[in-house]
Formats: structure tokens, sequence, C-alpha cells
């Protein structure tokens, strides 16, 4: 919050303008229910403490989200496309061995051709913020970490053999450390929730790596269609990952709005954005989209060839999880895990 | 007869749990509609009820509409309206039926994330469109079982008993689609028999709730305690 001008009391009144909303947690010491404020439970919830036995009824934000599954936070969009995709007969064993065999050898020799390889003696700094989105979900894994240079605010996870995480530099440019570790748990929330091998594809297709024309491209269309919007539903998912990664809202939701408005010089030498009107900008959407049915197919249609979700869509979903999905009862301690030796 | 009903009771079983919808997506749908009775003023459970009766009747006379298609082209496409776009238009009416008795039942404070709820939702939609379809009462034919009866059922005998609901309607489908096969006619008239079916399965839905909250009201929440904050 060191660049902003917002309180978390007037976040908390812009995200939720009218009743408080409540939920309720079990705590995971003596199992007792407990009834929360919403508000209170994201913002400040190393002030709440269980109202039967006294202990803290959240996870801190050093404590790992020991063994979490991913399911635990899967986007339900996410899920459902995914399983249309896996439904067309023989596609995933194809995909898996293009891929594998082409594909990703040629991104490897890309990425180690024109960016650079972060590593303890190149950029510890970017490995430590790695190091930190990864402990604080659990995972086992430390992806290949390579810097891009590129204007674009973007990072991108590849690699179905060995997982490569890209960062582009206008990242480094224009976050913060805390919203760097937001972008580096999103890309590591991909790979936890084995979305690389199709996303590979999809970035293969929109980058143009895969060149097909006349009937073929008309056969395959509807595939690709379908392959992006997964993509696009993946990114949901992943923004769970990147949330729980900070654990701090106020990160993903700045980090929402500057791949939205950018950060770069020229707007922060003459102001400070903040985060409240953007989430009245993105209500504005939402009101439009549920209250028009032309506006949501055209929302829909801006939104199909894209590799991402609409930004303002993004920030609607998280929301929408923070307040009537899990993301609480994550960070009591009340998630699906994985077995482990 | 009866082998062949159980049969037919498990392939639309099985194609209806495919194409039914992710819980949290309608819950996403009951909450969407909230908020727009909410710009609106204060919400009403009837009228959110109502919305909800429209959307999912929107969307089954859409799907009768589409299964009726075929028989625009005379001869192999009367035969795949009378066939396949039967079989299609049950499975996914009931799809949208069992997904609106969820969301109506998640209006209700029913928390549909449980298996019980949900095979509870699977059978009162099936016996609904049955009885609707057959002009019959399933539910007083079987002399076991009683609408009470039906809320105490552990999910395994729930879904033994749609199964049997299933099959009945698959075979009771299979004489009464042959309006499908008019062209053009069939797909006016699938539309809107549809929509009609869904709006009156949904309001008799709502009095089974409405019956249900007064004999078994939703859990109260008496055990919960406030959590102390110290900021």
């Amino acid at each position: 919050m060191s660049d902003t001008l917002e309180s978390k009391e007037d976040l908390a009144a812009a995200i939720w303008p009218g009743e408080t909303p409540t939920r309720v947690l079990a705590c995971r010491h003596c199992a007792k229910k407990n009834r929360v404020a919403v508000p209170t439970a994201v913002f400040w919830p190393e002030s709440v403490d269980c109202g039967s036995c006294g202990d803290k009824l959240f996870l801190t934000r050093a404590e790992p989200l020991t063994a979490i599954s991913s399911r635990a936070y899967e986007h339900p969009l996410d899920r459902k496309s995914l399983a249309a995709l896996e439904a067309v007969p023989g596609f995933g064993r194809l995909v898996r061995w293009f891929v594998a065999n082409i594909g990703e050898r040629s991104l490897r020799l890309n990425l180690l051709a024109s960016n650079l390889l972060v590593g303890p003696d190149q950029f510890p700094e970017l490995m430590e913020l790695q190091e930190r989105a990864a402990v604080s979900l659990d995972l086992p894994w430390r992806p290949e970490l390579y810097l891009g240079e590129s204007p674009v605010l973007n990072a991108r996870t590849m690699g179905v053999e060995e997982a490569m995480i890209v960062v582009n530099s206008a990242l480094l440019d224009q976050l913060s450390d805390e919203e760097l570790v937001c972008v580096l748990g999103h890309e590591l929330g991909h790979l936890h929730s084995d979305h690389i091998l199709y996303k590979t594809l999809a970035n293969m297709l929109l980058s143009g790596g895969l060149m097909v024309s006349g009937v073929l491209r008309l056969l395959t269309w509807p595939i690709k269609q379908g392959l992006m919007h997964w993509n696009r539903c993946s990114e949901l998912t992943a923004d769970r990952a990147g949330l729980l990664a900070t654990r701090d809202l106020v990160s993903s939701l700045r980090t929402a709005m500057k791949l939205a408005g950018g950060n770069r010089p020229g707007t922060t030498s003459r102001t400070r954005t903040k985060v409240a009107p953007f989430i009245r900008q993105t209500r504005k959407l939402a009101e439009m989209e549920e209250g028009s049915w032309a506006d949501g197919a055209l929302a829909a249609l801006l939104a199909v060839n894209q590799s991402h979700p609409l930004t303002a869509w993004r920030v609607m979903h998280l929301l929408r999880w923070v307040e009537n999905g899990n993301y609480l009862d994550i960070l009591a301690g009340d998630y699906a895990r994985v077995a482990r030796d | 007869m009866k082998e062949r009903q159980a049969e037919a009771g498990r392939r639309l079983l099985s194609a209806v749990e495919r194409l039914l919808d992710d819980p949290d997506n309608i819950i996403e749908v009951v909450e969407r509609k909230q908020r727009r009775l909410q710009r609106q003023g204060p919400v009403e459970r009837s009228a959110l009820c109502e919305l909800l009766i429209e959307h999912y009747s929107d969307r089954t006379g859409i799907s009768g509409g589409l299964t009726a298609l075929p028989a625009v082209v005379p001869g192999i496409g009367t035969a795949a309206a009378l066939s396949a776009g039967a079989l299609a238009d049950v499975a996914m009416l009931l799809k949208y039926e069992v997904e609106m008795a969820l969301a109506l039942a998640h209006a209700f404070g029913r928390d549909i994330t449980q298996r019980a709820e949900r095979a509870r939702a699977f059978l009162l939609a099936s016996v609904k469109v049955h009885d609707d379809r057959t002009a019959g009462n399933f539910l007083a034919d079987m002399a076991e079982a009683e609408v009470a009866a039906v809320y105490a059922y552990a999910p395994r005998q729930m879904a033994k008993l749609t199964l049997i609901v299933l099959g009945r309607l698959t075979l009771a489908q299979a004489g009464k689609s042959f309006f499908r096969a008019l062209p053009v006619v069939g797909v006016v008239l699938g539309a809107s028999v549809n929509k009609g079916l869904t709006t009156r399965v949904g309001r008799a839905l709502v009095e089974e709730l409405q019956r249900r909250e007064e004999e078994e009201p939703p859990e109260v929440e008496d055990d919960v305690v406030d959590a102390r904050v110290n900021r």
C-alpha cells in the first residue's frame, strides 16, 4: 500500500458499499463455527480470534498452505472447459506429443537465445520473490525463471517436460515486490493446476507458431476456439493462486489495475492511481453485462481472440470468490489437500 | 419390460449427469438474478424464484426448438427428430430442470453443495417432469413412497428412485413426440411445450420447497459464535 492514497477502510467501503457481508468459518483449533465480517477477515485477518477458544482464526501470511490441492481453488469455469477439451478423443495425447517433441524444444532454445536466465548468481532478488510465492503455496517445484525485455505487462509459463516462467521487464518497472509475488504466484498456479500442456499449445497458436491454412484451418477452428476459451478461464484459477500467494487483496487488485491502465512514469509523475474507483468501474461493467443481454454478448465477443479474459471481468470473479467462495475457508485452514509421501 | 425401463433410465441419468452444471455456477446464476433485483429495490424471494423459473424455461424452450430442428429436412431429418432428437430433448430438459430445482433450493437457503440436496433436486425435478408429461402421479403410484418420506431418504435410495422415474419417462416420451416430426411447426411446438412445462415444474417445485420449509426448516446456526476482533 506504499504507493497508494487509500486506506483499507476506503477500499472495504468501495468493495462492499451496502450491508457488510458475513461468513461462518470453522476454527481449525476447536472446530467451533465463527461468524466474521468479510471485510475484517479479508483486510485484517491477523486481528481475528476464535470466539470460543481464542486462538487465531486465520493462518498468518508466513504460514504456507500446507499440501494444498489445486482443486481447492480451481475456478469451475476452468474445470468445466478443460473437461470439454479432454473429451475430444486422442486430443490430449496428440497435444502432449506435439508440445514435448516440437514446441517445447524450440521454446527453450528461443528463451536461452534471447532472454536472461535468472539464478542464484543472476538477479537472485527475482528468484527470492518466486521462492516466496512457492513457499506460500507450498509447492515443491522451482521452475526455470527468465527475464525478457518487453514493454508489455505480462508473464508466462511454459514447458511440459521442464517448466519455465518468463517475466517481462515491464513488470519490474511498474509493479511492487508484493505485486510481483502475486504475478509469480499466478504463474505457479498454472503449473499447480496442470494448465501448462494446453497453455503451451494456446501460446503457440496465438504467436503463429502453428501455421495452418485453408481447409485445415476451418476444421481446427472449433478446437482453437475451445482452447482459447479454456485458456481465458484458466486465468481465473491462476488469479486465485496469485491472491493465495500474497494473501493480500490490495496487491491483487492493484496488479489488475496496472494491467488495465499501466503505471508508467507519465502517469506516476502526475498522479497516484486508486483502486476504489477501479472497483466501481468493474462494478459498472458487471451491471451493464448483467442488465443487458446485448452488452453481455458484446463483452463476450470482445474476449474471443484474447489470451486473457477482460481485466475488469477477472476482478469481478476474484472479488466474488473472496466474498462468496472458499477463499476465507482456505485462509482458515479448511481446504482440499493432496496426499504426500 | 422392467429391464428395458431400468436400462433407459440409466442411459438418461448418465446423459443428464454429464450435462449438469457445477453447483458454484448455479449459485452464481442465483446471485446474478439477486443483484439484478437488488438494483430495483428490496429482494422478495417470490420475485427471485419467478426470475429463476423464467431463466431456465427460456433455456428449455430454446433446446426444445433446436432438438426439433432436424425435422425441417423431411425423411432423414424426421427420423432424427423422432429418435436422437427426442432423447436429446429429454436430457436437456432434465438438465435445466434439475439446475432450476437446485437454484430454487439455494434461493430457499438450502446447501446445494451437499450430495443429498443434489440427489433430492434430481429426484424431484424428474418426478415433476414425469408427472407432467405422462399425466400420472409417480409418488402416488409407488405405494411405499410419499412426498414427505422422500426428504428423509439417503442419496443412494434417492438415486434408485430417480432411475425408476427416468426409465418410465424415457419410455413414455418415445410415444409422445410425434409433433416434433412436423417441419417448422415441430420447432415452434417443441419450444413452447418445453417453456410451458418448465414454468409449471418450477412453480410446483417452489410449492414443494415452501412445504418443506414449514416441515423441515433449514438448519439454524445456533452453535455459531461471533469471532473476536482485536483491532
